[in-house]
């Protein structure tokens, strides 16, 4: 009976074979896993856009009322003086009607131009994203490094002494520091070890570089860019570690579980080698996708601590963007921390589905 | 060769390269910003005041918003590009700068001009002929600006006309600026007013023709063939001007001058202008500068790094402060928070005996000092303007005349009984009998307003009232009060760029009140057509616009004391407290001492004629 059935299901199974060998290459590309995950990402980013567009025009205020306001009560002008001045500076008409400026949004994304800025006259947001982004890669991406690396070191050991006084204080530590926020942390670090204890020159290291350092490709640029990093960096490596401990002691955890671990020792593998090539190898691997998610987002900085440092990060910029209500900055910014997020979650995506092909279908 | 690249070779290929780049010291690709400066022992100052630098669109052009540390908006602006003039406040007179002297004339055929006396008050107002309808203004000898050349009328009127193109507020009373020879100019106004003395003089800073001559040029052949802002050609010449950024910084004549290398997000120098008229009078070689709000520069002034900051500090920063032995200067700013009501909401509240009631139920001490500390002072003559200004416009018995509302809440009760106001148990009730019950809304983000706002709220709750304290984000709260979305409102009173009362009655009477159109709305509806027992009939509207007009101070002063009466009687709004500064002051460290407290220089208002600059430009300050 067996023997029957499999070869009723051979003979269906054929035609379906050669219709698939049939498909043309269109439909193969259309049904493709990637193809799917990147229409999705595609619509995702238009979709994250345009939700972008309207929502900054809801914030309380536009450009021009948020300066006279800020003149008046910041520098005592008076509403005419003021006044005087926003007409001067913004050349835009904040009430055109709204669906003529998305079009216009939309039709110039669609050329790669995400306009110039409103309270900058004739700097482009491209240019403005340009000069920020890469302090923010720096700082951000230099930490999430450290974190990650740090962090799994520690929470395979956490794991592999789980129960110990180690153990213990670890996952208590590494809570802790989970669940403070980052720029509390900042604020914090100024204050005790700046301030109060003297331990680092906290107006020398304010700021991204120092004034009297040329930006160029230099050892010197690159040590005194990683000196006025090193507040940040320490800041993000702190609030962000306590995560990857964490995660890195459940994956391990898990996996010393595993049958080919206890075969490893039977076979009387030494112990180190068991926790660096049997245990850390495959422990770490679901930590990649993760990873992968972080590197997102590492472009939107962090839109509370660079102002902290005056760290002229991407966070800094759109913080500064948000309070003088500059649209297409606002947008431009989102877009591209949208775009980056959602390239990072399709590469996620991919790695999975190498590492899980059932995700696949 | 590509089939061949593995990725360890790609590493390797790619760090050997990046290491030779770092080493050889190729260029960067742009947009990482730039900064030089060398710390080279000479004597410096350190301040502190926001600035927008070249990698976050800061430029050059010092007429165009982000311009870096532009005259007159930046504290730092003057000791580069020096004003013609700088003001004393105590006293109301002048400190020639640029210019040697100035006078008002009727017609433009007499050109001379008696210059400033050494050591002697100057005041020109004082002499102008009551139908003025010029201001001629003579130049100092020997001013020059950093390049060598010295400054001339020249420069002085392309800068006039430079400020036409962006709708400077002089412009509404003055048509013309001319050159009468190097070191003369001419303004014809169109409006005489006393206030274009404040706006030529002290406004429109001096900046060479060498740089924007070209666009004085344009704006001449525009404007004045009589077309405007709202014509193509004068859209264009706006738009081009805008947009025109210098290379570098022009050339000055103050004592300091902007390092363009020096300048990062953080920090820039201003270094010495050995060139400069006043270069020997400022002891220091360099003004270094941070860059950043309140919340990033008060850690570096308890780190002791700034020797002057007017961020406005919270109370707990400036408590650190005192106690770490930085001194605390507290100049005023002839302005502060104070209680709007919306009279086309409240009928109840406009009836003036209930403000006035309202205006006793409250200490403003307590408010003051809850709010902003030893800098919250209670206003005390409540006539619409700075009680430090009103003795220079009141006689003593006027302003002996005024109500200072004092604490008396049995009084205040009294008074809003008299209005038609009801006790019910510890509670008022409204005259038609329902609760007295109110939402008194104020900008969430200024920790010094909003923390007025939630005491006065407590303060009315206690006495009677049922106040609904409400913050909204300081963007929109404005917007909310023009459109007339509020019962009570923390909004600021006077002026802290223009010491002539004028500008406080338009902030009383018209802003938040008949500007509020500008929002949509209709805003407190203050009838500006009423009647007063002080001045009886009174058209304020009218008064107001007329207290800035003409050149006799003696009918401006009649203007000013009849609004002022009319203010204090009937209450538009209720002030509170003046915002005096909490001005960090360092000393002994780079700098020998700030001036005594009771010093006249701490009268000044400290974002309009401010202190260190008018200390420089007279040699009054020692490095240490």
């Amino acid at each position: 009976m067996e023997l029957q059935a499999s070869a009723e299901m051979i003979q269906q199974s054929a035609p379906d074979q050669e219709e698939e060998v049939r498909r043309s290459p269109v439909k193969v590309i259309l049904g493709s896993f990637i193809f799917r995950r990147a229409l999705r990402a595609l619509l995702t980013i238009y979709l994250v856009s345009t939700f972008i567009f309207f929502l900054v025009r809801l914030l309380p205020g536009d450009p021009v009322q948020v300066f006279i306001n800020k003149q008046m009560t910041q520098y005592g002008y008076s509403y005419d003086d003021a006044a005087n001045q926003a007409r001067s500076l913004f050349a835009i008409d904040v009430d055109r009607p709204l669906l003529l400026q998305y079009t216009d949004y939309l039709s110039n994304l669609l050329r790669g131009d995400l306009g110039t800025s409103m309270v900058l006259p004739g700097t482009s947001v491209v240019s403005i994203i340009q000069s920020r982004i890469w302090w923010t890669i720096f700082s951000v991406g230099t930490s999430l490094i450290i974190a990650f690396v740090l962090g799994s070191l520690i929470g395979m050991l956490m794991a592999y002494k789980r129960g110990s006084t180690f153990d213990g204080i670890a996952s208590t530590i590494g809570s802790i520091l989970n669940s403070i926020p980052n720029y509390l942390l900042a604020l914090l670090f100024i204050i005790i070890f700046g301030v109060r204890l003297n331990w680092f020159n906290y107006t020398k290291m304010r700021g991204s570089v120092s004034s009297g350092q040329p930006v160029e490709f230099s050892w010197a640029f690159f040590t005194d860019a990683l000196y006025h990093a090193i507040l940040p960096i320490s800041v993000y490596v702190v609030t962000s570690i306590g995560g990857w401990m964490l995660l890195m002691k459940s994956s391990t955890i898990s996996t010393l579980e595993e049958d080919h671990v206890t075969a490893a020792r039977a076979r009387g593998v030494p112990e180190w080698r068991v926790l660096g090539f049997y245990v850390g190898r495959n422990a770490i691997l679901p930590l990649f996708t993760q990873l992968t998610i972080a590197i997102g987002f590492v472009v939107g900085g962090s839109l509370l601590v660079e102002p902290i440092f005056q760290y002229q990060g991407i966070g800094m910029r759109l913080y500064e963007s948000i309070n003088q209500r500059d649209y297409p900055v606002l947008q431009g910014i989102f877009l591209v921390i949208t775009i980056s997020v959602v390239v990072a979650l399709f590469v996620a995506d991919l790695l999975y589905s190498r590492l899980d092909p059932r995700i696949r279908s | 060769m590509v089939a061949s690249m593995n990725r360890r070779k790609f590493l390797g290929t790619a760090g050997a390269g990046f290491a030779a780049a770092m080493f050889t010291g190729a260029a960067m690709p742009g947009g990482f910003g730039k900064a030089v400066m060398a710390q080279d022992g000479g004597a410096e100052f350190h301040g502190a005041y926001p600035y927008t630098d070249p990698g976050a669109g800061g430029h050059y052009n010092t007429f165009v918003t982000n311009g870096i540390l532009p005259p007159p908006s930046s504290i730092y602006g003057e000791v580069m590009w020096a004003p013609l003039g700088m003001y004393f406040w105590a006293d109301a007179t002048w400190l020639p700068l640029v210019a040697a002297g100035w006078e008002f004339k009727v017609g433009a055929d007499d050109t001379e001009v008696a210059v400033a006396v050494e050591g002697e008050a100057y005041a020109p107002l004082n002499t102008a002929p009551a139908d003025a309808d010029h201001i001629v203004v003579k130049l100092r000898e020997g001013v020059n600006w950093s390049d060598g050349t010295p400054v001339t009328a020249q420069d002085c009127v392309d800068t006039i006309w430079c400020y036409r193109i962006m709708s400077n507020t002089a412009w509404r009373y003055i048509d013309d600026a001319q050159v009468v020879d190097d070191t003369t100019f001419i303004c014809h106004m169109s409006v005489p007013s006393t206030v274009v003395e404040r706006y030529v003089i002290r406004s429109m800073s001096p900046l060479p023709s060498s740089v924007y001559g070209e666009f004085a040029q344009k704006s001449r052949d525009v404007f004045g063939a009589g077309m405007t802002l709202d014509d193509d050609e004068g859209k264009q010449l706006l738009d081009e001007f805008n947009n025109f950024r210098p290379d570098g910084p022009a050339p000055v004549t103050g004592p300091f001058a902007i390092d363009p290398a020096s300048i990062t997000n953080a920090q820039m120098n201003l270094e010495k202008n050995a060139n400069s008229y006043w270069a020997d009078m400022v002891p220091f070689d360099r003004v270094v500068n941070f860059n950043g709000e309140t919340d990033t520069i008060s850690a570096v002034v308890l780190s002791k790094d700034i020797d002057y900051a007017t961020h406005g500090f919270s109370v707990a920063t400036e408590n650190q402060m005192i106690s770490d032995g930085i001194r605390v200067l507290r100049p005023p700013t002839y302005s502060g928070p104070g209680m709007l009501f919306n009279y086309g909401k409240l009928t109840e509240f406009q009836d003036a005996k209930a403000r006035q009631g309202l205006a006793h139920a409250i200490d403003r001490g307590q408010n003051g000092v809850i709010a902003l500390g030893q800098s919250g002072v209670a206003v005390q003559y409540m006539a619409g303007f700075a009680d430090a200004l009103v003795p220079l416009w009141l006689s003593e018995e006027e302003v002996a005349g005024l109500n200072t509302y004092e604490l008396d809440q049995d009084m205040a009760s009294a008074m809003l009984q008299e209005a038609g106001f009801t006790m019910d148990g510890d509670s008022w009730k409204k005259p038609d009998g329902s609760d007295a019950a109110y939402e008194l809304s104020f900008p969430a983000e200024f920790a010094d307003w909003s923390a007025a706002g939630q005491d006065l709220a407590e303060q009315l709750t206690e006495f009677g009232f049922e106040i609904d304290p409400r913050a909204i984000t300081y963007t929109q709260q404005p917007i909310d009060v023009d459109q007339g979305n509020f019962d009570f409102a923390i909004r600021g009173w006077g002026n802290s760029t223009n010491p002539h009362p004028h500008f406080s009655f338009t902030q009383a009477f018209f802003t938040h009140n008949t500007l509020a159109v500008n929002n949509g709305g209709t805003g407190t509806q203050f009838p500006l057509q009423t009647t007063s027992e002080a001045a009886g009939d009174v058209d304020l509207e009218a008064m107001v616009v007329a207290s800035a007009q003409g050149m006799s101070m003696d009918d401006q002063k009649a203007n000013v004391v009849a609004m002022a009466k009319t203010y204090n009687e009937l209450l538009p709004a209720i002030p509170l407290w003046e915002r005096f500064g909490n001005n960090c002051a360092l000393e002994g460290v780079r700098l020998v001492a700030w001036p005594a407290d009771d010093d006249p220089l701490l009268k000044q208002s400290f974002y309009a004629d401010n202190i260190p600059a008018m200390m420089w430009f007279q040699g009054l300050m020692e490095a240490v």
